[in-house]
Order: C-alpha cells, then sequence, then structure tokens
C-alpha cells in the first residue's frame, strides 16, 4: 500500500503541491489525470524522492519516511520498494538493452549474474524484444526503449511502479505497443500509480483516476465516476479539452 | 634556403632516439594531470565548501601563469623549498641533483590539470541528468550510479577534449628543454652544435612530432569509435 499524507512542495515561491493526500491499495491501478502544471509529475516523483516534498509523510507497505525530516537511508528504502518508468525512457546510455534490465539486480539486489540474465530475457520476451537483448538503447525506436524501461522497473519486483507520462515522448503510433504493455502487467496485480494523458487508458485500466489542478486532488474515484460523470466543474472543463481534440477531421 | 639534406638524413634517427623521452615526459604528464584533473573536479562537482574555492583559486593561477615560469618554478623554487625539509622523516635532499624530469612531470600536470578539469566538469555535467535519476529509481546510491553509468559515459565524452589537451601536451613537453630535460628539442639542439646546422635539426624534430601526431590522433580516433560505440546513432548523424 502507497500513502501520501499532507505533501507539500515549493519550487522558489510557487507551490506545486498544496497537501495532497492520496492512498493507493495493494494491486491498484491509480491513474492521476491533469492538465500542465497540476503537479502531477512532482507528486509521483516524490513517491520515490527524486523530488523531495517539503512536508508530509509517505509510505510504502509499512515503511514511512518523513519529508521534513529523513536520512538518506530511508530514502534509499523507499526506493527500493519502487520503480520508474520515466517520460524519455532514461535507460542507460551506455549498457545494452540486457544489462540495463540487470543492472538493479546485480548492483542493488546482489543476484548472480546468470541469474539476472535469465530473469532479464523472460521479461524481454514478455514484451516482444528479446532478439533486442544486445542492442544499445541508440539502436531502439522510442516504443521499444519505453518498453525496455518497463522491463527495468518490472525486474526488480517492486512494491509499486511509478509511470511518468510514459507515453508522451513518443510518436502517436508507438504509444499503442507501451499502452497495451501497460495493460498486460496491469492484470498481474501489481500496483500502479501512473501519470498519462490517455484518458482511454486510464478508462479501461484504471481501478481509480485521480484528477489534479492547481496543486491539489479535485476529484478522485473510479473511471466511471470521474471520467463518465465528473462532479466537479474543473474536471468537466479538462475533460471536455481533452476529449475535444478527438473531434478534429482531418 | 641551403638545407643541408645529407645532414638532416643523419640527424633523423638520432632526434628520433630521443622520441621514448618525449613520450614517457608526456605520459607520465598526462597521466598525474587526469589525476589532479579528476581530484579538482570531483571537488568542484561535489561542491565542497572551502576547498572548492581552494581549488578554483589553484586553477585560476595555474591557468594564469605562463606555463614556462611554471616549469621554471618548479626547476628552481620546489627544490629549494624541499631543501627545508631535508632530515625531516629520514628524507635526504641534495640541491646538486635536482629531478629535472619530475619537476617537468610537475609543471605539465599541474598546468594540464588545471586546463582538464574543465574538460573533467563540463563532460559530468553533460550526461543527462535522467541518468543519475533512473539509477536512483532502480535502487542505487550515489556512488553506485556514479561508477557504474555517470562516469563511463563522461569518461566517452571527454575523449575529443581529453586528446586535444594530450597531442598540445606532447609538443609542449619540448619546453622542458629549459630545464634540461634531454627530450627531442634538446636532443636535436645537441646535435646541431657541431656544425651548427640548427634550423636543419629543428625542421627534423618538427617533423617528428608531426608525425607522432598524426598517429596519437589517429589512434585516439579509433579509441573513441570503440568506447564511445553505445552512441551509434549520434556518432553518425
Amino acid at each position: 500500500m502507497v500513502e501520501l499524507k499532507n505533501v507539500k512542495k515549493k519550487l522558489g515561491d510557487e507551490e506545486i503541491l498544496k497537501g495532497v493526500n492520496l492512498t493507493v491499495g495493494t494491486g491498484e491501478v491509480v491513474v492521476i489525470l491533469g492538465p500542465s502544471g497540476s503537479g502531477k509529475t512532482t507528486l509521483l516523483r516524490t513517491i520515490n524522492f527524486l523530488n523531495a516534498a517539503d512536508e508530509g509523510t509517505i509510505t510504502i507497505d509499512g515503511d514511512t519516511v518523513d519529508c521534513k525530516k529523513y536520512h538518506k537511508d530511508q530514502v534509499l528504502k523507499l526506493r527500493r520498494k519502487t520503480g520508474m518508468v520515466f517520460q524519455n525512457y532514461n535507460l542507460f546510455k551506455n549498457k545494452t538493452v540486457l544489462h540495463n534490465i540487470t543492472q538493479g539486480l546485480t548492483t542493488v539486489q546482489k543476484i548472480h549474474k546468470d541469474e539476472a540474465r535469465q530473469k532479464a530475457l523472460a521479461l524481454l520476451e514478455k514484451v516482444n524484444l528479446q532478439e533486442k537483448a544486445n542492442a544499445y538503447p541508440s539502436e531502439l525506436s522510442g516504443g521499444q526503449q519505453q518498453r525496455v524501461g518497463i522491463c527495468r522497473a518490472l525486474a526488480l519486483n517492486p512494491n509499486v511502479i511509478l509511470f511518468d507520462e510514459p507515453t508522451s515522448a513518443l510518436d502517436p503510433e508507438l504509444t499503442g505497443e507501451v499502452l497495451n504493455t501497460m495493460t498486460d502487467i496491469a492484470k498481474t496485480g501489481i500496483t500502479m500509480i501512473v501519470v498519462t494523458h490517455e484518458i482511454s487508458f486510464a478508462r479501461d485500466v484504471a481501478d481509480k483516476v485521480v484528477y489534479m489542478e492547481g496543486g491539489v486532488i479535485v476529484e478522485e474515484g473510479t473511471p466511471q465516476e470521474v471520467i463518465g460523470h465528473p462532479k466537479d466543474e474543473k474536471t468537466l472543463k479538462f475533460l471536455r479539452s481533452i476529449l475535444d481534440n478527438y473531434d478534429y477531421v482531418i | 634556403m641551403n638545407l643541408d639534406y645529407k645532414f638532416m638524413i643523419s640527424d633523423f634517427p638520432i632526434v628520433l632516439r630521443a622520441l621514448p623521452v618525449t613520450l614517457a615526459l608526456t605520459l607520465w604528464s598526462m597521466l598525474f594531470a587526469v589525476a589532479v584533473a579528476v581530484l579538482f573536479g570531483a571537488i568542484i562537482l561535489r561542491n565542497v565548501p572551502i576547498l572548492k574555492q581552494i581549488v578554483m583559486a589553484i586553477n585560476s593561477f595555474l591557468k594564469g601563469i605562463p606555463l614556462i615560469v611554471q616549469l621554471l618554478f618548479c626547476y628552481y623554487a620546489i627544490p629549494y623549498l624541499l631543501s627545508n625539509l631535508d632530515g625531516f622523516l629520514f628524507i635526504k635532499f641534495d640541491p646538486r641533483n635536482v629531478p629535472y624530469f619530475g619537476a617537468a612531470v610537475t609543471a605539465f600536470a599541474f598546468n594540464f590539470g588545471a586546463y582538464m578539469t574543465d574538460v573533467v566538469v563540463s563532460s559530468v555535467k553533460a550526461v543527462d541528468k535522467g541518468q543519475l535519476e533512473a539509477c536512483y529509481s532502480v535502487g542505487m546510491t550515489k556512488f553506485q550510479g556514479m561508477m557504474k553509468i555517470i562516469i563511463p559515459q563522461a569518461a566517452v565524452i571527454s575523449i575529443p577534449n581529453m586528446a586535444n589537451y594530450f597531442i598540445w601536451l606532447l609538443k609542449a613537453t619540448s619546453i622542458a628543454s629549459v630545464v634540461n630535460v634531454v627530450e627531442m628539442l634538446t636532443t636535436a639542439r645537441i646535435s646541431a652544435s657541431d656544425g651548427y646546422q640548427y634550423m636543419e635539426a629543428y625542421l627534423v624534430a618538427a617533423a617528428i612530432y608531426w608525425i607522432v601526431c598524426i598517429v596519437v590522433e589517429r589512434l585516439i580516433k579509433r579509441l573513441d569509435v570503440r568506447v564511445g560505440s553505445y552512441n551509434k546513432k549520434l556518432t553518425v548523424a
């Protein structure tokens, strides 16, 4: 279970997060929606302390870290319970696909090289990239890189995987393959927190949808509630603006 | 211009025989210069209070003073300062026996180390910030991330710049002739003194420097392609 309590974050004078409370149950898929600048990515990054919050507490399966006062070992422990998939993939450029996946296993979890390799190959097979095991990230398409990024996060068996706009940097025709992979892993019962603009993914896959704006959670509930019948005016406006985009005829 | 070509041909192997000294001077200086650059660079990048200011001051001093002055300083002043240590902790110092080679290596290492500090700092900064975030995301400590991911990438980024300094250093070692290191230029001068054929001897030395630089450049290019192969797309573009 992931629990955020009263998380606040300031950047300069601007308040990015104004006291956010969020609970994500084990095995739940939570999608965070919201316009640019609403603080959704910042919120996601406070969970694994890539951006440390100024105030509040973050709990992942029994380990609670107070954002005001923490030790770096606590952060390390928390990070080792999470995996992350980045908007720009952030694969290790100097490592092959295989080593991108095994790196965390061998360096952090101290798993034997051969075992890590087997695990990585099995994951690559799941995303249909086993023939790219020895390629470098620069030789892959964006969609392929992101699928490797997902494998890297999965390999560590984290308690929760954080997805930071995993399809935003992709060409439209490549988002499908990544979303399909994400849908597949959602079915395996892994806890996922996803920041995305893909409304259809939220509608079809999420257990819970959270709508954020201006550093606060405006509305949360099932996809039917939030996307189907939004109660708040802001949510409605946002959904309209996004869904209207699909009305263009080219 | 009447050049004594016969002398030049016969002088070539004589000057060439000093090439190992030039190369040894270059390699030792480079080795220590890299060590200085990495140490200074680490202090600047880690923003160590006080030490950072000291390093910046030292670098400004090293860059702001002509290399030959630093060389003469190492040759004359350091032995003088060290002579105060005579008898301290079993150190025996004989002022009549100044280590020319060591003095030259020290001067080159610090002077080039100061310039290469900038290369180290900029190369580490040039590595995409997301790479370290990715290290954190898989649970690595900062140290692990630096050792496994950031420094290897920064090293590749630094190759072209480091190569330039290496070639510059190779030629700069000729300045060591002023402190009596018998490297190529000194050898050329000595070989010319009999028949006063300085022009010819220096031309021979110049040719050898040029050839060596071309070879070194080729080798570095190969190295760059080899270790930077993960950037295939970047190199092609």
